[in-house]
């Protein structure tokens, strides 16, 4: 009998041909909270404002994975435009891409400086918020364990 | 050997952990992947390519189509003539064993004719093997596992590095202020030691590559030359994080005294949150129960923390086993994988394929944790069957 090797790569690779473009045209960025994950050992990816934006340059996708998934990248290194195509194209989705990723990050700056003009006892009611909510998350889980 | 590991898939006919196909059965190339040499890609994605692996003329891949999901895969000279040959359906060819097919079948590289319909991956194992339960099961740490992949199941997450990482992160704690205040990096970690013994039995080490995730410790004297790739047995130590400042001189002691080669702690308070912030290097199984015995004596009356998708030794989750896998079980270029994070990038991605086939009445869990059994991880224990089950302690029961 034969020996057949298919081994899984862990860079993604364009079809030669086909639909490139982001199936979801109309990307919204959500306001959440900042990972809280320990990404040691797992993540590729590290996303703290949770925009799936890949922190690594070989990572690239045909797919739309959420809002401000960016499809491409410009390797800053070599200056390769990927995936390949028609640059200006190209380069017209990166910054989309760019902009609703800096979007992303207005959100999250927007919530730090309000958090900044917080009182003690204001933040302390909303940490108390938060940790109820978390408390009834918790509880409706352990429901659905039962 | 593993005959369906989905990532390093080296189809040798020398497993029956996976039920073998009948010949009679009709084959063919999965047509959502497309067979391209490496010439046949574009120049950037040939770049891209390149980063991991050497991307000369000849070199073959299997390409997804869009909105398949499938990863690309590097295939070698006979996987790539076979799925040539397989483009237009046929019997299954004579140099493909049954068990090989099983796996080819299930890692959606081939389809077979089922009931009028070409199926693979999860509809094939749905189809050929129908739904069952895993063993159910036994202990602390076995049911944590479990409720891991049930919780990942529910998640609406689809791609398998998020599902990957929900699985790996499962129990952590969370990273409080009170912690970062408490261990905000190495120097405060390694104040928790005795430091005069520290020095004089163990040789201190930061992290890898410029990060200090971990304080290392490798033995001062003979074992100091023992290299951690040589060393296949990990025991993890899971004291709760509060414990810490009590028992860590403990453990070095006890370590020391016993001779282990290398063992390694978290670095900061988001190494110590997690379930598996001690873990210890081991030459073999015998090794392995003489440190886990002496161990028990050294934390008696110290709780668990407890951790997932390792092998259950002392019977509350404090301590436990696993064993890394090869250094080239993962992902073509994705590094080396640790036991723990090998088997839940498994899960992940056997969890990501089952949510996205429209299964009838298998449950993607049930498909997960059938296929990781096939790959040669025991359960419930999530212990490897590659190696011997350390002797004199509670042995892993079930399924591999």
């Amino acid at each position: 009998m034969s020996e057949f090797v298919f081994r899984n790569l862990s860079v993604k690779v364009f079809p030669v041909e086909g639909d490139r473009s982001c199936p979801d045209e109309t990307v919204t960025v959500v306001a959440c909270s900042p990972c809280t994950d320990l990404c040691t050992g797992t993540y590729r990816v590290c996303d703290d404002l949770c925009t799936h934006l890949e922190s690594i340059p070989i990572v690239v996708g045909p797919y739309c994975r959420g809002p401000g998934t960016s499809p491409g990248y410009v390797d800053t290194q070599t200056d390769i435009i990927l995936p390949a195509g028609d640059a200006v194209t190209e380069l017209a989705a990166l910054k989309e891409s760019l902009r609703v990723a800096m979007s992303a990050v207005d959100v999250a700056e927007q919530k730090a400086q309000s958090d900044e003009g917080l009182s003690v006892t204001d933040g302390i009611d909303r940490l108390r918020s938060e940790l109820l909510g978390a408390v009834a998350e918790l509880d409706e889980y352990r429901g659905q364990l039962e | 050997m593993s005959i369906a590991a989905s990532s390093n898939s080296r189809y040798v006919s020398t497993s029956t952990r996976v039920p073998a196909i009948g010949r009679d059965i009709a084959v063919r190339a999965n047509p959502s992947y497309r067979l391209e040499t490496c010439e046949s890609l574009p120049k950037a994605t040939r770049a891209q390519l390149s980063t991991v692996v050497a991307a000369k003329d000849g070199v073959c891949v299997l390409v997804g189509t869009p909105g398949s999901a499938l990863p690309a895969k590097l295939v070698d000279d006979s996987g790539a003539r076979l799925f040539a040959t397989l483009s237009r359906p046929g019997p299954v060819p004579d140099e493909v064993a049954r068990d090989q097919l099983m796996g080819l079948v299930l890692d959606a590289v081939l389809e077979v004719d089922w009931d009028n319909a070409w199926v693979s991956g999860p509809l094939a194992y749905e189809a050929l093997l129908g739904p069952s339960d895993p063993p159910e099961p036994t202990d602390r740490l076995s049911r944590l596992s479990y409720q891991a992949i049930a919780r990942a199941e529910r998640m609406p997450l689809g791609h398998e590095t998020e599902l990957c990482a929900r699985l790996y992160g499962f129990g952590r704690l969370p990273l409080s202020r009170r912690w970062i205040r408490s261990y905000p990096g190495p120097d405060a970690v390694a104040a928790l030691f005795d430091l005069d013994a520290l020095h004089r039995d163990w040789v201190i080490g930061g992290g890898e590559g410029g990060r200090v995730d971990w304080l290392s410790f490798s033995r001062r004297g003979g074992m100091a030359a023992v290299r951690v790739p040589d060393l296949p047995y990990k025991l993890y130590v899971s004291p709760p994080i509060d414990a810490l400042p009590a028992v860590l001189p403990d453990i070095a002691a006890a370590l020391a005294a016993n001779g282990a080669p290398h063992f390694k702690v978290g670095a900061s308070a988001a190494g110590l949150l997690r379930p598996d912030k001690i873990v210890v290097y081991l030459v073999d199984a015998a090794d392995l129960c003489v440190h886990a015995r002496a161990l028990a004596v050294a934390l008696e009356g110290v709780g668990p923390h407890g951790v997932p998708f390792s092998a259950e030794l002392s019977g509350d989750g404090l301590l436990s086993w696993g064993g890394d896998p090869p250094a080239d079980a993962g992902p073509v270029g994705g590094g080396v994988e640790s036991w723990r994070l090998s088997v839940c990038r498994r899960l992940a991605e056997y969890l990501a394929a089952a949510k996205r086939a429209p299964l009838r009445s298998l449950r993607p869990a049930q498909y997960a944790l059938g296929r990781l059994a096939a790959d040669g991880v025991t359960l419930p224990s999530f212990a490897p069957a590659s190696l011997p089950v350390p002797g004199g302690l509670a042995s892993p029961t079930g399924m591999s």
